[in-house]
């Protein structure tokens, strides 16, 4: 597979050719002498949700940007259902944005926030009462529609924030990092929320984040974005089980990297190629039976797992130690291990290499 | 704290006090008594007399009439003309914006009599000396700096995204500005009208270089009173001058210190 293609999974997709949902072709952003976003293309089926994921500066929110209106590209096209917006204003384009501070206005009460877009729309009084009073039931904050923003919680400035999107109906709901604001324990269950709603209203959504586990948890396909292009896009698990490239490899899950081949206990260096192991598919064992030999570090107690660091034997300057986690390893400080190396990944020059599914070395 | 240190403490507060309130209590207590000199510690009596000789005066009358009336127009046209200067500094980036910014500042560096006075000979040129174009010519040249920089340090202060919330929610530019961008900048416009509202109302020199002796505003009629009228008339003048300036920053005292700006700020 390389690792440019947009393979689809066919479980996702049932038709591609649909004009439904979001496409997204040849889009391209240049600031300067930098390129932002490289001809990107990116397809969004009806009702599903995809993330771009990746770290700062990769051209992730640049796209949602355009997508939304807010910036204009230097070429591509971006079509909402079939019709071609790139030459739309951000206010005639059916998308709808959950802005990463909210942006709700401070000066209007929650309910004014939401029901904002339907008093543009010319929209009857009474029918904007129930329709903002509906959509604020359904993301719970209908006993805040009098307060003003900053009198309630970032949780439920987030909601409203999101019930502001929602009440435009929109074709296509962009969520720009919605939950990097909120502490950690309230992100879970508001991703599971935001996913669950989404879900049940079908609504076709984008979701930028830098945070893998935001992106794996709430997407139905994740597209992996690096210096302006996407390295590879598919399903949170096919993401992380069989990464196109030691970019998507390193930055979704953790990951043990050795310099070259691993062939009888020993890594044998090959110019450009790494070999990468998950700590959860790398095990101790007895000293001579695995892969590669080393001694004990740490054992990291990580709650649920423990997390044991071994030196390798072996010397590789950068890469000296490995990392392995197990429920319940039978391992201490300073005892020889064996290390066994299962689903070894290999790429050579930052592309996946066949035959990676085998064991290393055997 | 020792009561040495306590003690310097109080002289110096007391000292202060009577250097600020001083001349104000001066002033005050001459409005409303009937003779107050050197030697007597105490006045010869109270009265409202000087009070009512203000009120009766019809030239003092036409100058509180025509303060009132030139302060507000200036206010508006400055803020006609210089909103939007602020609007464009605080969110467009052109061509030397930096120096046109600072250049604002070029009729509060010169000295004003020598501005009024070159001024003065533009005008009788173009026939504007003695009429009340002129006047609010001279009056809105003294509030550009207010009505440009303070607003637009507010329209800055409104954070870009919630313009765009509200183009993504299908407002039109216009009606972001009016809805979004204007009620939250509005504070800080509040106080430039105020203090551009001040600083027409205590124009004295140009006002007088222009209008005089055909539009005598309360700040000129200074100039004759002190002269003219025994000093606890000018006393009744200076607290009626003074009076707007002290309600209207009282008014918007909590606009300025809280309300609304910063509750924007604390949204992040």
């Amino acid at each position: 597979m390389s690792a440019a293609s947009n393979d689809h999974d066919t479980s996702v997709v049932t038709d591609a050719i649909t004009p439904k949902g979001l496409r997204i072709s040849g889009l391209r952003k240049v600031f300067g002498e930098k390129v932002v976003v490289a001809d990107l293309d990116l397809d969004v089926q009806p009702g599903e949700l995809v993330s771009l994921l990746g770290p700062s500066g990769c051209g992730k929110t640049t796209t949602l940007r355009m997508v939304a209106g807010f910036l204009e590209a230097d070429g591509g096209r971006i079509e909402i259902d079939g019709a071609d917006v790139i030459r739309l204003p951000p206010d005639r384009r059916p998308s709808a944005m959950v802005f990463q501070n909210y942006a709700l206005w401070p000066h209007m009460s929650v309910f004014k926030n939401v029901a904002y877009p339907l008093k543009l729309r010319r929209m009857p009084k009474a029918e904007i009462e129930t329709r903002v009073m509906g959509v604020l039931e359904l993301v719970n904050l209908a006993h805040h529609r009098n307060s003003r923003p900053a009198t309630i919680s970032g949780g439920e400035q987030q909601r409203a924030a999101l019930a502001r999107a929602l009440v435009q109906e929109p074709h296509v709901l962009l969520l720009d990092e919605p939950l990097s604001n909120l502490d950690a324990k309230l992100r879970v269950k508001v991703r599971e929320d935001i996913r669950e709603l989404q879900q049940r209203l079908g609504i076709t959504t984008v979701l930028v984040t830098h945070d893998q586990d935001e992106a794996l948890s709430m997407s139905d396909r994740v597209a992996v974005m690096n210096e302006g292009r996407i390295e590879q896009f598919s399903t949170p698990e096919e993401l992380y089980d069989s990464p196109a490239s030691s970019f998507v490899a390193n930055f979704v899950g953790q990951l043990n990297t050795l310099p070259g081949h691993v062939v009888d206990r020993r890594v044998v260096d090959d110019a450009g190629v790494v070999t990468c192991v998950r700590p959860e598919h790398t095990t101790c064992v007895a000293p001579g039976e695995g892969d590669l030999d080393g001694v004990v570090r740490r054992v990291v107690p990580r709650g649920a797992f423990q997390e044991v660091v071994i030196d390798l034997d072996i010397s590789t300057d950068a890469h000296d130690a490995i990392r392995s986690v197990a429920v319940r390893p039978d391992v201490t400080p300073g005892q020889r291990v064996g290390i066994r190396l299962d689903r070894a990944m290999r790429f050579r020059d930052g592309r996946r290499l066949e035959d990676s599914d085998t064991r290393a070395g055997r | 704290m020792s009561w040495v240190s306590r003690t310097l403490l109080g002289v110096f507060v007391a000292g202060l006090c009577l250097f600020v309130f001083g001349p104000l209590l001066w002033l005050g207590a001459h409005a409303f008594v009937t003779n107050w000199t050197y030697p007597n510690l105490l006045p010869d009596g109270f009265t409202l007399r000087w009070w009512k000789v203000v009120l009766d005066d019809p030239n003092l009358a036409a100058a509180v009439q025509n303060s009132l009336t030139f302060a507000p127009l200036t206010v508006l046209a400055s803020a006609v003309i210089c909103l939007p200067a602020a609007y464009a500094f605080a969110r467009y980036d052109f061509f030397a914006r930096r120096t046109m910014l600072i250049g604002l500042f070029a009729t509060n560096a010169f000295p004003k009599m020598g501005l009024f006075a070159t001024m003065a000979s533009l005008f009788y040129a173009l026939n504007l000396m003695q009429t009340v174009l002129g006047i609010l010519i001279v009056h809105i040249i003294g509030t550009v700096v207010f009505m440009t920089w303070i607003p637009a340090a507010a329209f800055a202060a409104v954070p870009r995204s919630l313009e765009e919330a509200a183009r993504d929610a299908g407002a039109r530019p216009l009606r972001v500005f009016f809805t979004v961008t204007l009620p939250l900048a509005l504070p800080g416009i509040l106080v430039a009208a105020i203090m551009s509202f001040l600083a027409s109302f205590d124009e004295a020199q140009g006002t007088y270089l222009i209008g005089a002796p055909d539009y005598m505003t309360m700040p000129t009629q200074m100039y004759s009173l002190v002269l003219n009228y025994p000093k606890q008339v000018a006393a009744v003048f200076s607290l009626m001058l003074s009076a707007p300036s002290v309600l209207l920053l009282l008014l918007v005292r909590k606009q300025v210190m809280g309300g609304h700006l910063a509750e924007g700020f604390q949204i992040r």
